[in-house]
Protein backbone atom coordinates (compact mmCIF):
# COMPACT_ATOMS: atom_id res chain seq x y z
CA UNK A 1 0.00 0.00 0.00
CA UNK A 2 1.19 3.22 -1.36
CA UNK A 3 1.87 6.33 1.32
CA UNK A 4 -0.58 8.13 -0.05
CA UNK A 5 -3.13 5.42 0.23
CA UNK A 6 -2.10 4.61 3.76
CA UNK A 7 -2.81 8.24 4.49
CA UNK A 8 -6.30 8.60 2.83
CA UNK A 9 -7.13 4.98 4.74
CA UNK A 10 -5.63 6.72 8.02
CA UNK A 11 -8.10 9.80 7.61
CA UNK A 12 -11.05 7.77 6.56
CA UNK A 13 -10.84 6.17 10.21
CA UNK A 14 -10.05 8.96 12.19
CA UNK A 15 -13.22 10.33 10.47
CA UNK A 16 -15.14 7.18 11.28
CA UNK A 17 -14.25 7.22 15.10
CA UNK A 18 -15.22 10.81 15.00
CA UNK A 19 -18.94 10.04 13.67
CA UNK A 20 -18.99 7.14 15.57
CA UNK A 21 -18.13 8.91 19.27
CA UNK A 22 -21.11 11.97 17.73
CA UNK A 23 -22.89 9.02 17.67
CA UNK A 24 -22.28 7.80 20.83
CA UNK A 25 -22.60 10.82 22.49
CA UNK A 26 -26.21 11.36 20.89
CA UNK A 27 -27.21 8.40 21.96
CA UNK A 28 -25.68 8.92 25.48
CA UNK A 29 -27.33 12.66 25.71
CA UNK A 30 -30.87 10.65 24.70
CA UNK A 31 -30.24 7.85 27.16
CA UNK A 32 -29.25 10.49 29.75
CA UNK A 33 -32.60 12.72 28.78
CA UNK A 34 -34.68 9.41 28.99
CA UNK A 35 -33.26 8.62 32.31
CA UNK A 36 -34.19 12.52 33.84
CA UNK A 37 -37.56 12.59 32.19
CA UNK A 38 -38.35 9.24 34.09
CA UNK A 39 -36.99 10.66 36.99
CA UNK A 40 -39.00 13.97 37.03
CA UNK A 41 -41.81 14.59 39.52
CA UNK A 42 -45.24 15.20 38.01
CA UNK A 43 -45.18 18.67 38.64
CA UNK A 44 -41.90 18.84 36.93
CA UNK A 45 -42.74 16.83 33.87
CA UNK A 46 -45.95 18.90 33.47
CA UNK A 47 -43.82 22.23 33.12
CA UNK A 48 -41.49 20.62 30.99
CA UNK A 49 -44.47 19.54 28.45
CA UNK A 50 -45.70 22.94 28.82
CA UNK A 51 -42.61 24.52 27.79
CA UNK A 52 -42.63 22.31 24.94
CA UNK A 53 -45.77 23.18 23.75
CA UNK A 54 -45.18 26.91 24.16
CA UNK A 55 -42.11 26.30 22.23
CA UNK A 56 -43.80 24.51 19.25
CA UNK A 57 -46.97 27.19 18.75
CA UNK A 58 -44.92 30.45 19.81
CA UNK A 59 -43.61 30.95 16.01
CA UNK A 60 -47.58 30.18 14.33
CA UNK A 61 -48.49 33.32 17.08
CA UNK A 62 -46.41 35.72 14.78
CA UNK A 63 -48.90 35.36 12.38
CA UNK A 64 -51.93 37.08 14.56
CA UNK B 1 -69.83 62.32 1.29
CA UNK B 2 -68.56 58.56 3.60
CA UNK B 3 -69.70 55.34 1.45
CA UNK B 4 -69.02 54.10 5.11
CA UNK B 5 -71.87 54.41 8.31
CA UNK B 6 -68.56 55.27 10.54
CA UNK B 7 -65.37 55.44 10.01
CA UNK B 8 -64.48 53.07 12.82
CA UNK B 9 -66.88 50.53 15.02
CA UNK B 10 -65.52 49.50 18.20
CA UNK B 11 -66.52 45.86 19.43
CA UNK B 12 -66.94 46.60 22.96
CA UNK B 13 -67.00 49.45 25.43
CA UNK B 14 -64.22 48.11 28.15
CA UNK B 15 -61.47 50.88 29.10
CA UNK B 16 -59.45 49.48 25.96
CA UNK B 17 -62.32 50.10 23.69
CA UNK B 18 -63.60 53.60 25.26
CA UNK B 19 -59.72 54.64 25.48
CA UNK B 20 -59.96 54.03 21.11
CA UNK B 21 -63.03 56.02 21.21
CA UNK B 22 -62.16 58.63 22.68
CA UNK B 23 -59.22 59.51 21.59
CA UNK B 24 -59.83 58.94 17.71
CA UNK B 25 -63.41 60.74 18.02
CA UNK B 26 -60.89 63.57 19.22
CA UNK B 27 -58.87 63.02 16.00
CA UNK B 28 -62.26 63.68 14.03
CA UNK B 29 -63.30 60.07 12.83
CA UNK B 30 -66.87 59.21 13.36
CA UNK B 31 -66.95 56.21 16.10
CA UNK B 32 -69.41 54.05 17.07
CA UNK B 33 -69.03 51.47 20.19
CA UNK B 34 -71.14 48.41 20.27
CA UNK B 35 -71.54 47.11 23.86
CA UNK B 36 -73.37 43.87 24.06
CA UNK B 37 -74.63 44.28 27.88
CA UNK B 38 -77.00 47.07 29.18
CA UNK B 39 -73.69 48.60 31.29
CA UNK B 40 -70.76 49.98 30.39
CA UNK B 41 -66.84 49.30 30.85
CA UNK B 42 -67.17 44.86 30.36
CA UNK B 43 -64.09 43.96 32.77
CA UNK B 44 -64.03 47.54 34.48
CA UNK B 45 -67.62 47.82 35.70
CA UNK B 46 -70.39 46.89 38.77
CA UNK B 47 -73.33 45.10 39.04
CA UNK B 48 -76.04 46.91 40.94
CA UNK B 49 -78.30 44.92 42.96
CA UNK B 50 -80.74 47.22 44.78
CA UNK B 51 -77.96 49.29 45.89
CA UNK B 52 -75.10 46.85 46.03
CA UNK B 53 -73.30 47.85 43.35
CA UNK B 54 -69.84 45.77 43.80
CA UNK B 55 -67.07 45.82 40.83
CA UNK B 56 -66.93 43.22 38.06
CA UNK B 57 -63.46 42.82 36.98
CA UNK B 58 -60.79 45.77 37.94
CA UNK B 59 -61.09 46.33 41.72
CA UNK B 60 -58.71 48.92 42.33
CA UNK B 61 -56.52 51.48 40.17
CA UNK B 62 -52.58 50.78 40.09
CA UNK B 63 -50.07 53.28 38.41
CA UNK B 64 -52.68 56.32 38.60
CA UNK B 65 -49.98 58.12 36.57
CA UNK B 66 -50.96 56.76 33.57
CA UNK B 67 -54.06 57.94 33.03
CA UNK B 68 -52.74 61.73 33.59
CA UNK B 69 -50.92 60.46 30.27
CA UNK B 70 -54.48 59.41 28.85
CA UNK B 71 -55.65 62.58 29.90
CA UNK B 72 -53.08 64.47 28.55
CA UNK B 73 -53.45 63.48 24.99
CA UNK B 74 -57.03 64.44 25.15
CA UNK B 75 -56.23 68.13 26.40
CA UNK B 76 -58.43 67.56 28.99
CA UNK B 77 -57.96 67.83 33.27
CA UNK B 78 -58.34 63.81 34.66
CA UNK B 79 -59.74 66.37 37.92
CA UNK B 80 -62.50 67.51 36.00
CA UNK B 81 -63.58 63.59 35.28
CA UNK B 82 -62.35 61.10 38.20
CA UNK B 83 -62.10 61.13 41.75
CA UNK B 84 -58.96 59.02 42.66
CA UNK B 85 -58.55 58.50 46.47
CA UNK B 86 -55.49 56.69 47.58
CA UNK B 87 -56.29 53.12 49.61
CA UNK B 88 -54.77 53.01 52.92
CA UNK B 89 -54.00 50.67 54.42
CA UNK B 90 -52.89 48.57 51.30
CA UNK B 91 -54.13 45.07 52.68
CA UNK B 92 -55.82 43.37 55.17
CA UNK B 93 -53.43 40.16 55.71
CA UNK B 94 -54.98 36.96 57.07
CA UNK B 95 -52.43 34.03 56.97
CA UNK B 96 -53.43 30.74 57.59
CA UNK B 97 -51.70 30.39 61.06
CA UNK B 98 -54.12 33.12 62.39
CA UNK B 99 -51.73 36.24 61.56
CA UNK B 100 -53.60 39.13 60.81
CA UNK B 101 -51.60 42.46 59.57
CA UNK B 102 -52.36 45.48 58.22
CA UNK B 103 -49.86 46.48 55.29
CA UNK B 104 -49.18 50.06 55.22
CA UNK B 105 -48.61 52.13 52.64
CA UNK B 106 -45.33 53.43 53.30
CA UNK B 107 -42.01 51.84 52.64
CA UNK B 108 -40.87 53.01 56.35
CA UNK B 109 -44.00 51.75 58.01
CA UNK B 110 -44.12 48.39 56.10
CA UNK B 111 -40.68 47.79 57.46
CA UNK B 112 -41.73 47.87 60.77
CA UNK B 113 -44.65 45.52 59.97
CA UNK B 114 -42.24 42.99 58.54
CA UNK B 115 -39.98 43.63 61.51
CA UNK B 116 -43.11 42.17 63.49
CA UNK B 117 -43.50 39.35 61.72
CA UNK B 118 -39.57 38.23 61.24
CA UNK B 119 -36.98 40.53 62.35
CA UNK B 120 -34.64 38.83 60.24
CA UNK B 121 -36.04 40.20 56.87
CA UNK B 122 -35.84 43.62 57.66
CA UNK B 123 -32.59 44.19 55.60
CA UNK B 124 -33.80 41.92 52.71
CA UNK B 125 -37.08 43.88 52.88
CA UNK B 126 -34.86 47.54 52.54
CA UNK B 127 -33.09 45.95 49.28
CA UNK B 128 -35.78 44.40 47.83
CA UNK B 129 -37.23 48.59 48.25
CA UNK B 130 -34.58 50.02 47.26
CA UNK B 131 -34.10 47.77 43.88
CA UNK B 132 -37.95 48.03 43.53
CA UNK B 133 -38.00 51.75 43.72
CA UNK B 134 -34.72 51.82 40.78
CA UNK B 135 -37.30 50.43 38.81
CA UNK B 136 -40.39 52.14 39.67
CA UNK B 137 -38.14 55.48 39.16
CA UNK B 138 -37.28 54.45 35.76
CA UNK B 139 -41.08 54.05 35.07
CA UNK B 140 -41.96 57.58 36.49
CA UNK B 141 -38.72 59.32 33.72
CA UNK B 142 -40.10 57.53 31.11
CA UNK B 143 -43.44 59.01 31.25
CA UNK B 144 -42.40 62.08 32.90
CA UNK B 145 -42.08 64.12 29.70
CA UNK B 146 -45.34 65.76 28.22
CA UNK B 147 -46.34 63.14 25.45
CA UNK B 148 -45.95 64.24 21.53
CA UNK B 149 -49.40 64.09 19.71
CA UNK B 150 -51.43 60.40 19.30
CA UNK B 151 -49.70 60.24 15.69
CA UNK B 152 -46.09 59.97 17.37
CA UNK B 153 -46.96 58.48 20.34
CA UNK B 154 -45.88 54.52 18.90
CA UNK B 155 -43.64 55.84 16.55
CA UNK B 156 -40.13 53.99 17.78
CA UNK B 157 -38.34 57.29 17.93
CA UNK B 158 -40.60 58.45 20.41
CA UNK B 159 -40.42 55.06 22.16
CA UNK B 160 -36.87 55.30 22.49
CA UNK B 161 -36.73 59.04 23.88
CA UNK B 162 -39.04 57.57 26.55
CA UNK B 163 -36.75 54.95 27.84
CA UNK B 164 -33.53 56.81 27.14
CA UNK B 165 -33.11 58.03 30.68
CA UNK B 166 -30.38 58.59 33.30
CA UNK B 167 -32.38 56.70 35.29
CA UNK B 168 -31.32 53.42 33.05
CA UNK B 169 -28.09 53.28 34.58
CA UNK B 170 -29.51 52.62 38.48
CA UNK B 171 -32.27 50.00 36.92
CA UNK B 172 -29.77 47.95 35.18
CA UNK B 173 -28.57 45.66 38.35
CA UNK B 174 -31.97 45.22 39.25
CA UNK B 175 -33.70 45.05 35.87
CA UNK B 176 -31.50 42.13 35.04
CA UNK B 177 -31.39 40.24 38.11
CA UNK B 178 -35.34 39.86 37.96
CA UNK B 179 -35.56 40.05 33.84
CA UNK B 180 -33.91 36.36 34.32
CA UNK B 181 -36.24 35.06 37.14
CA UNK B 182 -39.61 34.09 38.20
CA UNK B 183 -41.34 35.75 40.83
CA UNK B 184 -40.64 32.95 43.51
CA UNK B 185 -37.20 32.70 43.14
CA UNK B 186 -36.60 36.43 43.07
CA UNK B 187 -38.67 36.57 46.61
CA UNK B 188 -37.13 33.81 47.75
CA UNK B 189 -33.86 35.91 47.19
CA UNK B 190 -35.13 38.83 49.47
CA UNK B 191 -36.87 36.95 52.16
CA UNK B 192 -36.17 34.39 54.03
CA UNK B 193 -39.66 33.86 56.26
CA UNK B 194 -42.03 31.70 54.50
CA UNK B 195 -45.11 34.37 55.80
CA UNK B 196 -43.21 36.95 54.46
CA UNK B 197 -42.90 35.64 51.39
CA UNK B 198 -46.59 34.57 50.86
CA UNK B 199 -46.88 38.57 51.84
CA UNK B 200 -44.68 39.70 48.90
CA UNK B 201 -45.20 36.82 46.32
CA UNK B 202 -48.71 35.84 46.16
CA UNK B 203 -49.72 39.28 43.71
CA UNK B 204 -48.62 37.06 40.90
CA UNK B 205 -52.36 36.54 41.17
CA UNK B 206 -52.73 39.64 39.34
CA UNK B 207 -50.46 38.13 36.31
CA UNK B 208 -52.79 34.95 36.64
CA UNK B 209 -50.16 33.12 36.76
CA UNK B 210 -48.02 30.50 38.95
CA UNK B 211 -45.20 32.44 41.01
CA UNK B 212 -43.21 29.54 39.16
CA UNK B 213 -44.47 30.93 35.30
CA UNK B 214 -44.82 34.76 36.55
CA UNK B 215 -41.80 36.61 35.48
CA UNK B 216 -40.27 38.38 38.59
CA UNK B 217 -40.61 41.90 37.08
CA UNK B 218 -43.89 41.55 38.76
CA UNK B 219 -42.43 42.07 42.04
CA UNK B 220 -42.30 45.52 41.16
CA UNK B 221 -46.75 45.86 40.73
CA UNK B 222 -46.16 43.95 44.37
CA UNK B 223 -43.97 47.26 45.22
CA UNK B 224 -46.28 49.87 43.14
CA UNK B 225 -49.25 48.46 45.67
CA UNK B 226 -46.86 49.68 48.55
CA UNK B 227 -46.45 53.03 47.22
CA UNK B 228 -50.17 53.15 46.49
CA UNK B 229 -53.39 52.09 45.24
CA UNK B 230 -56.26 53.96 44.24
CA UNK B 231 -59.90 53.76 43.98
CA UNK B 232 -62.06 56.18 41.97
CA UNK B 233 -65.14 58.09 43.23
CA UNK B 234 -68.13 55.99 42.23
CA UNK B 235 -66.37 52.76 41.86
CA UNK B 236 -64.17 51.25 38.83
CA UNK B 237 -67.37 52.10 36.54
CA UNK B 238 -66.30 55.46 37.08
CA UNK B 239 -63.64 55.21 34.61
CA UNK B 240 -65.52 53.38 31.81
CA UNK B 241 -68.12 56.17 32.73
CA UNK B 242 -65.50 59.47 31.84
CA UNK B 243 -64.28 57.99 28.75
CA UNK B 244 -67.54 56.94 27.46
CA UNK B 245 -68.69 60.55 28.40
CA UNK B 246 -65.22 62.48 26.53
CA UNK B 247 -66.25 59.86 23.78
CA UNK B 248 -69.42 61.43 22.92
CA UNK B 249 -68.39 65.25 23.94
CA UNK B 250 -66.10 64.60 20.58
CA UNK B 251 -69.08 63.15 18.62
CA UNK B 252 -68.27 59.63 19.71
CA UNK B 253 -71.79 57.54 20.07
CA UNK B 254 -72.08 54.41 22.61
CA UNK B 255 -74.42 51.73 21.82
CA UNK B 256 -75.76 49.38 24.63
CA UNK B 257 -77.63 46.02 23.78
CA UNK B 258 -75.77 45.81 20.91
CA UNK B 259 -74.17 42.32 20.93
CA UNK B 260 -71.98 41.83 17.25
CA UNK B 261 -72.83 38.51 15.33
CA UNK B 262 -70.25 38.89 12.66
CA UNK B 263 -67.70 41.06 11.71
CA UNK B 264 -67.76 41.83 7.78
CA UNK B 265 -64.88 40.52 5.75
CA UNK B 266 -64.82 40.86 1.99
CA UNK B 267 -61.21 40.36 -0.09
CA UNK B 268 -59.24 39.78 3.39
CA UNK B 269 -60.70 43.45 4.61
CA UNK B 270 -62.64 44.17 7.42
CA UNK B 271 -65.73 46.08 6.06
CA UNK B 272 -68.24 46.52 9.05
CA UNK B 273 -70.12 44.58 11.59
CA UNK B 274 -73.56 42.50 11.33
CA UNK B 275 -75.76 42.84 14.69
CA UNK B 276 -77.14 40.15 16.54
CA UNK B 277 -80.48 41.20 15.34
CA UNK B 278 -79.41 41.39 11.62
CA UNK B 279 -78.39 44.53 10.89
CA UNK B 280 -75.23 45.80 9.58
CA UNK B 281 -72.99 48.64 9.93
CA UNK B 282 -70.46 49.80 7.64
CA UNK B 283 -67.08 51.10 8.96
CA UNK B 284 -63.96 51.78 6.96
CA UNK B 285 -61.52 50.32 10.35
CA UNK B 286 -63.22 47.98 12.84
CA UNK B 287 -61.52 47.73 17.11
CA UNK B 288 -62.44 44.49 18.28
CA UNK B 289 -62.02 45.16 22.08
CA UNK B 290 -62.76 41.49 23.03
CA UNK B 291 -60.64 38.89 23.21
CA UNK B 292 -58.56 37.66 20.13
CA UNK B 293 -60.01 33.98 20.37
CA UNK B 294 -63.25 35.29 20.29
CA UNK B 295 -62.93 37.99 17.49
CA UNK B 296 -61.13 35.40 15.41
CA UNK B 297 -62.88 32.66 15.50
CA UNK B 298 -66.41 33.65 15.86
CA UNK B 299 -66.11 37.03 14.93
CA UNK B 300 -64.62 36.93 11.73
CA UNK B 301 -64.89 33.11 10.83
CA UNK B 302 -61.81 30.57 10.33
CA UNK B 303 -62.98 30.61 6.90
CA UNK B 304 -60.81 33.82 6.59
CA UNK B 305 -57.87 32.75 8.38
CA UNK B 306 -54.89 31.28 6.95
CA UNK B 307 -53.89 27.79 8.47
CA UNK B 308 -50.89 29.32 11.26
CA UNK B 309 -53.76 32.30 12.24
CA UNK B 310 -55.63 29.83 13.09
CA UNK B 311 -53.96 27.43 14.84
CA UNK B 312 -51.99 30.10 17.07
CA UNK B 313 -55.74 31.53 18.22
CA UNK B 314 -57.13 28.36 18.95
CA UNK B 315 -54.02 26.94 21.09
CA UNK B 316 -52.70 30.38 22.78
CA UNK B 317 -53.61 29.76 26.28
CA UNK B 318 -56.14 31.76 28.21
CA UNK B 319 -55.69 33.39 31.57
CA UNK B 320 -57.09 31.72 34.44
CA UNK B 321 -60.74 33.14 35.10
CA UNK B 322 -61.71 35.06 38.26
CA UNK B 323 -64.56 33.49 39.64
CA UNK B 324 -66.06 35.63 42.42
CA UNK B 325 -68.39 35.60 45.16
CA UNK B 326 -70.47 39.05 45.34
CA UNK B 327 -71.95 39.53 48.91
CA UNK B 328 -74.94 42.43 49.99
CA UNK B 329 -74.74 42.20 54.08
CA UNK B 330 -77.31 43.47 56.13
CA UNK B 331 -75.03 45.48 58.17
CA UNK B 332 -71.67 46.66 58.26
CA UNK B 333 -68.73 43.93 59.67
CA UNK B 334 -66.31 45.31 62.05
CA UNK B 335 -63.74 42.93 61.45
CA UNK B 336 -63.72 44.91 57.74
CA UNK B 337 -60.94 46.49 57.79
CA UNK B 338 -59.62 47.75 54.85
CA UNK B 339 -61.08 48.20 51.43
CA UNK B 340 -59.03 45.11 50.12
CA UNK B 341 -58.25 41.48 52.25
CA UNK B 342 -56.64 38.81 51.68
CA UNK B 343 -57.12 35.92 53.17
CA UNK B 344 -53.95 33.56 52.21
CA UNK B 345 -53.02 30.11 53.25
CA UNK B 346 -49.61 28.45 53.63
CA UNK B 347 -46.86 29.28 51.01
CA UNK B 348 -46.57 25.69 49.60
CA UNK B 349 -50.64 25.19 49.78
CA UNK B 350 -51.09 28.25 47.58
CA UNK B 351 -48.26 26.84 45.36
CA UNK B 352 -49.75 23.49 45.09
CA UNK B 353 -53.11 25.02 44.07
CA UNK B 354 -51.76 24.84 40.58
CA UNK B 355 -50.58 22.07 40.07
CA UNK B 356 -52.65 19.66 42.36
CA UNK B 357 -55.97 21.37 41.72
CA UNK B 358 -56.21 23.57 38.77
CA UNK B 359 -54.21 22.39 36.14
CA UNK B 360 -55.92 19.37 36.90
CA UNK B 361 -59.50 20.96 36.95
CA UNK B 362 -60.25 19.88 40.61
CA UNK B 363 -61.64 22.28 43.51
CA UNK B 364 -59.91 22.41 46.77
CA UNK B 365 -61.93 22.68 49.72
CA UNK B 366 -62.42 26.80 50.30
CA UNK B 367 -60.33 26.36 53.56
CA UNK B 368 -57.24 25.65 51.41
CA UNK B 369 -57.90 28.38 48.89
CA UNK B 370 -56.80 32.27 49.25
CA UNK B 371 -59.51 35.20 48.77
CA UNK B 372 -58.75 38.05 47.70
CA UNK B 373 -61.98 40.25 49.03
CA UNK B 374 -62.82 44.03 48.13
CA UNK B 375 -65.15 46.09 49.81
CA UNK B 376 -66.11 49.00 47.87
CA UNK B 377 -68.54 50.37 50.44
CA UNK B 378 -65.50 50.71 52.66
CA UNK B 379 -64.16 53.35 51.01
CA UNK B 380 -67.28 54.79 49.33
CA UNK B 381 -70.30 54.22 51.40
CA UNK B 382 -72.40 55.56 48.81
CA UNK B 383 -72.14 51.77 46.77
CA UNK B 384 -74.08 49.89 48.91
CA UNK B 385 -77.37 50.91 50.31
CA UNK B 386 -77.64 53.13 53.79
CA UNK B 387 -76.65 50.51 56.75
CA UNK B 388 -75.26 48.15 54.51
CA UNK B 389 -72.45 46.68 53.19
CA UNK B 390 -71.21 45.11 50.21
CA UNK B 391 -68.43 42.48 49.72
CA UNK B 392 -66.88 40.82 46.49
CA UNK B 393 -64.36 37.99 46.73
CA UNK B 394 -62.50 36.46 43.75
CA UNK B 395 -60.69 33.07 43.68
CA UNK B 396 -58.77 30.46 41.67
CA UNK B 397 -60.83 27.92 40.33
CA UNK B 398 -60.41 26.06 36.26
CA UNK B 399 -63.02 26.69 34.02
CA UNK B 400 -63.42 23.23 33.09
CA UNK B 401 -64.08 20.68 36.59
CA UNK B 402 -63.02 16.94 36.28
CA UNK B 403 -66.05 15.47 38.06
CA UNK B 404 -68.47 18.49 37.94
CA UNK B 405 -70.62 21.18 36.46
CA UNK B 406 -70.18 24.19 37.88
CA UNK B 407 -73.87 25.30 37.29
CA UNK B 408 -74.61 21.89 39.58
CA UNK B 409 -72.37 23.04 42.40
CA UNK B 410 -72.05 26.94 42.29
CA UNK B 411 -75.06 27.54 45.06
CA UNK B 412 -73.19 25.04 47.14
CA UNK B 413 -69.66 26.06 46.56
CA UNK B 414 -70.41 29.73 47.11
CA UNK B 415 -71.78 28.74 50.42
CA UNK B 416 -68.85 26.77 51.20
CA UNK B 417 -66.47 29.73 50.58
CA UNK B 418 -68.90 31.97 52.71
CA UNK B 419 -68.35 29.47 55.48
CA UNK B 420 -64.38 29.55 55.07
CA UNK B 421 -64.10 33.30 54.81
CA UNK B 422 -67.02 33.47 58.28
CA UNK B 423 -64.33 31.31 60.24
CA UNK B 424 -61.03 32.24 58.84
CA UNK B 425 -61.43 36.20 58.82
CA UNK B 426 -64.90 37.62 58.81
CA UNK B 427 -66.68 36.59 62.29
CA UNK B 428 -71.07 36.61 61.38
CA UNK B 429 -70.33 37.15 57.67
CA UNK B 430 -72.79 33.98 56.82
CA UNK B 431 -75.80 35.35 59.11
CA UNK B 432 -75.53 39.22 57.73
CA UNK B 433 -75.73 37.83 53.85
CA UNK B 434 -78.62 38.87 52.86
CA UNK B 435 -77.84 38.50 49.08
CA UNK B 436 -75.43 36.31 47.14
CA UNK B 437 -74.30 35.55 43.48
CA UNK B 438 -71.82 33.33 42.45
CA UNK B 439 -70.13 33.94 39.21
CA UNK B 440 -68.49 30.81 38.15
CA UNK B 441 -65.96 30.68 35.55
CA UNK B 442 -68.73 29.51 33.21
CA UNK B 443 -70.76 32.25 33.83
CA UNK B 444 -68.09 34.72 33.85
CA UNK B 445 -67.92 33.22 29.98
CA UNK B 446 -71.76 34.13 29.62
CA UNK B 447 -71.93 37.32 30.98
CA UNK B 448 -68.97 38.89 29.85
CA UNK B 449 -68.20 36.64 26.45
CA UNK B 450 -64.89 35.91 27.88
CA UNK B 451 -63.53 32.41 26.31
CA UNK B 452 -62.93 29.85 29.45
CA UNK B 453 -63.94 32.95 31.48
CA UNK B 454 -60.57 34.29 31.03
CA UNK B 455 -60.55 37.17 33.19
CA UNK B 456 -56.88 37.92 32.15
CA UNK B 457 -57.36 37.52 28.36
CA UNK B 458 -54.32 35.48 27.18
CA UNK B 459 -51.81 34.16 29.76
CA UNK B 460 -48.95 36.54 30.52
CA UNK B 461 -46.23 34.02 30.33
CA UNK B 462 -43.16 34.96 28.01
CA UNK B 463 -44.33 32.59 24.87
CA UNK B 464 -47.54 35.00 24.86
CA UNK B 465 -46.07 38.46 24.86
CA UNK B 466 -44.46 41.28 22.58
CA UNK B 467 -44.02 40.24 19.39
CA UNK B 468 -46.17 36.33 19.98
CA UNK B 469 -49.58 38.31 21.70
CA UNK B 470 -51.88 39.31 18.94
CA UNK B 471 -50.93 42.74 17.40
CA UNK B 472 -52.67 45.50 17.41
CA UNK B 473 -53.07 45.63 13.53
CA UNK B 474 -54.17 42.31 12.71
CA UNK B 475 -51.87 40.61 10.52
CA UNK B 476 -54.37 38.66 8.97
CA UNK B 477 -57.49 40.99 8.06
CA UNK B 478 -57.06 44.22 6.52
CA UNK B 479 -58.54 46.96 8.49
CA UNK B 480 -59.17 44.91 11.26
CA UNK B 481 -57.30 46.32 14.98
CA UNK B 482 -57.28 45.01 18.27
CA UNK B 483 -57.31 46.72 22.08
CA UNK B 484 -57.49 45.36 25.27
CA UNK B 485 -55.63 42.65 27.55
CA UNK B 486 -55.14 40.37 24.47
CA UNK B 487 -53.01 42.67 23.33
CA UNK B 488 -49.38 43.98 24.60
CA UNK B 489 -49.28 45.01 27.57
CA UNK B 490 -51.33 42.78 28.87
CA UNK B 491 -54.24 42.47 31.31
CA UNK B 492 -54.84 45.17 33.89
CA UNK B 493 -56.94 48.51 33.93
CA UNK B 494 -53.58 50.96 32.92
CA UNK B 495 -52.27 48.56 30.82
CA UNK B 496 -55.30 48.00 28.40
CA UNK B 497 -55.71 51.58 28.18
CA UNK B 498 -51.70 51.70 26.88
CA UNK B 499 -53.00 49.16 24.09
CA UNK B 500 -55.94 51.54 23.40
CA UNK B 501 -53.85 54.30 22.75
CA UNK B 502 -51.69 52.24 20.69
CA UNK B 503 -54.03 51.05 18.40
CA UNK B 504 -55.33 54.62 18.14
CA UNK B 505 -52.02 55.73 17.17
CA UNK B 506 -51.42 53.00 14.74
CA UNK B 507 -54.91 53.15 13.12
CA UNK B 508 -54.17 57.52 12.53
CA UNK B 509 -50.93 56.49 10.95
CA UNK B 510 -53.07 53.79 8.61
CA UNK B 511 -56.13 56.34 8.19
CA UNK B 512 -54.96 57.43 4.60
CA UNK B 513 -53.45 53.98 3.22
CA UNK B 514 -57.23 51.90 4.79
Amino acid sequence: MSLRSRRVEGARTAKRGRSTFRMLFLVGAAALGFYLGLNLSEERKHRVKKLMFEAREMPFRLFV
Amino acid sequence: MSQYDYDVVIIGSGVGGLTCASLLSKEGLKVLVLEQSHRIGGCCSNYDHEGFQPDVGAIFVIAHELYYKLFELLDLRLEDYLDFRILDPVYDTILHDGTRVTLPQGVDEMAEVVNQISPQDVKGYYEYSADMDKLFKLTQAAISDPLPGLREVSKITNLMKMGLKKEVLPAIRPGLFLGTRMLDKAVNHYFKDDRIRLIFGWENLYAALPAHRCSALYANITYMGRIGNYYPRGGMIAIPKALGKIAEMFGGEVRFSSPVDRILVKNGRAQGVRLEDGSEISAKAVISNVHSRYTYEDLVGVEHLPYAVKRAVRNQPCSIPAPTLYMGLSEPLDSVRSHMSVILTDRRQFDDVWVEFYDKGLLYRPDDGAFLISCVSHSDPDLAPPGKQVLSAIYIAPYKLKYHQWDDIADEWAWECVDSMDKRAFPGLRSKVEWLDSVTPVELERRLRLPEGAFFGLEMSGGNMGPFRPNYRSRAVKGLYLAGQCTNPGGGVPLVMISGIATSSLLVNDWPRL
